[in-house]
């Protein structure tokens, strides 16, 4: 039995091994030395690039990258929520709405993202229809700004609170809710002192799966954001491509991976555990 | 016990996509009383209940409480509360975040002192901090009560607050809640299909069947006069001999043909302790089945007998 386990589990933990803890430890000494002359790493070993990091100019991106991340899985949660309660009360319709929540996976994010600039850019269809309705003057500035990446991460990432929401109320046992009535509850408190609460895991669950894709996020603030709203994500592709410091870039990934782990365990601390 | 109602239904209907679930029902609960509605499962019972909590609202007729209009008004603004099924506690809470979730809107003295005196009465002392996880089946659903009991509703609606218990300690609970009902004085509303539990414990049943209500009265009534074969049949066992009803205690077993007898073959026993069921088969087709003491009763499968009753005894009744 205990052979059986093992053959059948060496195929994932070498994948595993291969493309998790190989690449990290490669990453994790590139971080530690110099800047080779024409990219790549070379000698000697050093800790200077985590010493840059305290710069106050990648402070302020790992900052932005924070509250950018944080603003999104708040977003997310606001809209999230309601949706999920709404699949889960709908009966006969639940599948088919679940669908649609999945739906936009079938096709590429970088797609999707290409058609959020589409509507947003000055010639968009946005501007342009409100333009010719003559309702604006000068095009509204919605493309590369905070607001513009919000949206992007908001649209990419909100079926990942959905899905964890709609599983906790789905089970939900609606009998605590009448009870809740019962007991002389309006709608508004039985939200406050009785589903939410019990949704707590599910919140937890979603807020994870949110917050650490958007921390690291680079192609939706790349597209959406332009130079200007440069993210902790852009700044480690920087270093790999046109910077050509590899071993800054390293350090940088690991740091945001250290702090997003972190963050991870406060989260898992802070209750009981769903992930 | 007071001559007047606290709860009246006047003539209350309600459909369910068409369906009927309750047509047409009016009961007058007294204050005070230990009130069933017993049938069949879905006869309209804990519909009728739900319209009452206010969980459904009726399509025609009227619900008063305490002589003014229930119907129309959501739950949270009527002042009868719910033993659910399941108990329905909330499972984030604690016994006493239970019990004092609804006393969020009174007046805050005396509140400490209210939770105290229900979790007296329940016996539930001690387990304030328990989570309803913690507890036994039995527990919980005095927790149940103890939620609702605090709010001191004008009547408390129970549905079927016993079914989620095991047998043995139905029983016990049985004659707990109705010894706490007549300690408390409150209304009971008691929503059960088991016809032993609502002759045991009610001081009225109103028995239903397809949405309406067959017959109201005092569980004495309704068993010895039975106003339709459908209440005869369901509430105990009922035989039918040449159109008429008996129940199994007012017939006669004899070896020797009797005044009017009638001439049956023994097919089977039904041991019950202090009592014996005998099942016979009357030359005519029909089963019948006599109760007889135990001892008095040996008789033996495909043994002749003859069946004989008290004309007073028999029950004449519409179709």
């Amino acid at each position: 039995m205990n052979r059986l386990r093992a053959r059948l589990l060496a195929p994932a933990a070498a994948l595993a091994f291969l493309t998790v803890v190989a690449p990290l430890a490669i990453i994790c000494l590139y971080s530690f030395m110099s800047r080779g002359a024409y990219g790549g790493v070379g000698q000697p070993f050093t800790s200077e690039n985590y010493t840059r990091l305290l710069d106050p100019l990648y402070g302020a991106i790992l900052w932005r990258s924070f509250w950018v991340a944080a603003v999104s899985t708040l977003i997310c949660l606001a809209l999230g929520f309601p949706l999920a309660l709404f699949i889960a009360r709908s009966g006969e319709k639940k599948n088919l709405y679940l669908s649609l929540v999945i739906l936009p996976f079938w096709t590429s994010f970088l797609i999707r993202t290409y058609a959020w600039m589409f509507l947003l850019r000055d010639t968009g269809l946005i501007n342009t229809a409100l333009l010719s309705a003559g309702i604006i003057r000068e095009p509204l500035p919605m493309l590369y700004n905070n607001g513009a990446v919000i949206l992007g991460l908001v649209y990419g990432f909100l079926p990942f609170m959905v899905l964890p929401l709609y599983a906790i109320l789905e089970r939900l046992d609606p009998s605590l809710m009448e009870a809740a009535a019962d007991l002389g509850a309006r709608p508004r408190e039985t939200l406050f002192r009785v589903i939410l609460p019990l949704c707590a895991p599910g919140i937890r669950a979603g807020a994870i799966l949110v917050f650490v894709p958007c921390l690291g996020t680079y192609l939706t603030s790349d597209l959406l954001g332009g130079s200007k709203t440069i993210l902790i994500g852009n700044l480690v592709q920087n270093q790999f491509t046109s910077a050509r410091d590899w071993p800054f870039g390293a350090a940088a990934s690991l740091a945001l991976m250290a702090a997003a782990t972190l963050l991870l365990f406060a989260a898992r601390r802070s209750g009981e555990e769903l992930l | 016990m007071g001559q007047e109602n606290v709860l009246e239904l006047r003539r209350v209907s309600k459909r369910f996509g068409g369906q009927l679930a309750v047509g047409d029902v009016s009961l007058s609960v007294p204050r005070g009383a230990f009130f069933s509605l017993l049938g069949p499962s879905g006869c309209g019972k804990t519909t009728t209940l739900r319209l009452v909590a206010g969980f459904e609202q009726p399509d025609q007729g009227e619900i008063w409480l305490n002589g003014s209009r229930l119907d129309g008004l959501p739950p949270y603004r009527r002042n009868v509360n719910t033993v659910f099924q399941n108990y329905a506690l909330f499972p984030h809470l604690t016994v006493q975040g239970n019990i004092e979730f609804g006393l969020r809107h009174k007046a805050a003295n005396g509140i400490a002192d209210r939770v105290r005196r229900v979790l007296d009465q329940v016996r539930l002392a001690g387990k304030e901090s328990r989570s309803p996880a913690q507890l036994s089946g039995g527990e919980r659903q005095r927790v149940a009560l103890a939620r609702a009991l605090v709010l001191e509703p004008d009547v408390l609606l129970l549905d079927e607050p016993l079914s989620a218990l095991d047998p043995q300690l139905r029983k016990q609970v049985r004659a707990e809640l109705k010894e706490l009902q007549r300690r408390v004085g409150v209304t009971f509303l008691f929503v059960t299909h088991d016809q032993e539990e609502a002759l045991a414990m009610s001081d009225y049943i109103a028995v239903m069947s397809r949405g309406a209500v067959e017959q109201i009265g005092a569980p004495e009534e309704i068993y010895h006069r039975p106003a339709t074969r459908f209440v005869a049949s369901f509430l105990g066992t009922m035989n039918w001999i040449g159109g008429v009803g008996l129940r199994p205690e007012a017939l006669r077993m004899t070896r020797e043909a009797a005044v009017n007898s009638r001439r049956g073959v023994v097919t089977g026993k039904t041991f019950l302790g202090s009592v014996v069921y005998v099942e016979s088969q009357l030359e005519n087709g029909e089963i019948c089945s006599a109760q007889a003491v135990n001892g008095a009763a040996n008789f033996t499968p495909g043994e002749v007998v003859h069946i004989s009753w008290n004309e007073s005894d028999e029950l004449r009744l519409p179709e």
